[in-house]
């Protein structure tokens, strides 16, 4: 049961950690507004996040220079807030990649040091 | 939005609560996270063919958005860890007491003001009911050129001239009856704003 917990606590964790880029990730793709990119991460990455902490992580991005938003005017309701990527975004971005590239390899190192042993 | 007021009650209750836990941050900042997670809501709502009534498709999409104290956490510690104490322990000890401090003010100015409201309300509601019984004892008195007096409840005789008519009387009585509900219902909200940052 403590282990489930802590399965259950651990991964909430490792996801909370990439889903600042997941989003840019996505915001680099094309614009999206909060519910459309909510859906947007549920459909393409399957991550099961509250939407709240989508817009936590949006604020803090639009704090750190990294997204920017527009309004568009709906015919149906009310105007809808685009969020973007901007150049300082983007090459954020790039450097993330790089950081997260070198956790997954050091990851998968780790993972394969004992079935090497194994071997 | 909502025609149930079980629903209008939970909406108004949770984004109290976000205010709330957003309260250290910036007026700005919060009006806006609020405004975005408000139009968040009101997309699912519409979007989410969800069973259920009102109460019970609000109380769904409130859940998918999640506890505010949760996600907006992240964000309360960026903003301490991005302003960090100049003077240490000292200088955030007195951040800390200086917020309270003006979170107290001011409640404390806003209760005296709602307190006031509603007493102001009371006086003139009882004065202008009294007068349409009592004219000739209770209302707006003109004693002399440049002497008012407001005689609430008439119990002697009053001297000079009755300045309210009927008409005045009675607008003047829903104009104090409308300031007491006002009152009220910002005194309501007050209180809940309370439970919710204390829950």
């Amino acid at each position: 049961m403590a282990q489930d917990e802590f399965l259950s606590n651990w991964g909430s964790q490792a996801r909370k950690g990439s889903l600042e880029l997941i989003v840019m990730a996505s915001l680099a793709e094309k614009e999206f507004y909060g519910y459309e990119l909510v859906e947007h991460l549920k459909a393409r990455c399957g991550l099961t996040v509250s939407d709240g902490t989508l817009y936590a992580i949006l604020l803090r991005l639009k704090n750190e220079g990294f997204v920017r938003h527009r309004w568009e005017h709906t015919e149906t309701g009310p105007a809808r807030k685009y969020y973007s990527l901007t150049k300082t975004g983007q090459s954020a971005l790039e450097g993330m990649r790089v950081v997260w590239a070198d956790i997954a390899r050091a990851v998968e190192r780790a993972k394969n040091a004992k079935e090497r042993r194994d071997v | 939005m909502f025609k149930d007021a079980r629903a209008r009650r939970s909406w108004n209750l949770y984004f109290l609560r976000a205010e709330a836990v957003l309260s250290p941050l910036s007026t700005s900042v919060r009006r806006e996270l609020i405004d975005d997670l408000k139009a968040h809501v009101r997309d699912i709502l519409a979007n989410e063919k969800t069973a259920g009534d009102e109460v019970a498709r609000l109380a769904a999409a409130l859940e998918r958005v999640g506890n505010p104290r949760e996600f907006l956490a992240p964000l309360l510690a960026d903003a301490v860890f991005r302003a960090p104490p100049q003077h240490g322990s000292f200088g955030m000890a007195y951040r800390t007491l200086s917020l309270t401090a003006a979170r107290g003010t001011s409640y404390l100015l806003r209760t005296l003001g709602l307190v006031l409201a509603a007493a102001a309300g009371f006086v003139v509601t009882l004065a202008a009911l009294n007068s349409l019984f009592r004219p000739d004892r209770a209302g707006l008195f003109l004693l002399d050129s440049d002497t008012y007096q407001l005689r609430i409840l008439g119990l002697s005789a009053g001297t000079g001239e009755q300045l309210l008519s009927s008409w005045m009387a009675v607008v003047l009585m829903a104009a104090g009856i409308a300031l007491i509900a006002w009152t009220v219902r910002r005194a309501r909200r007050m209180l809940m704003a309370l439970i919710a940052s204390a829950s």
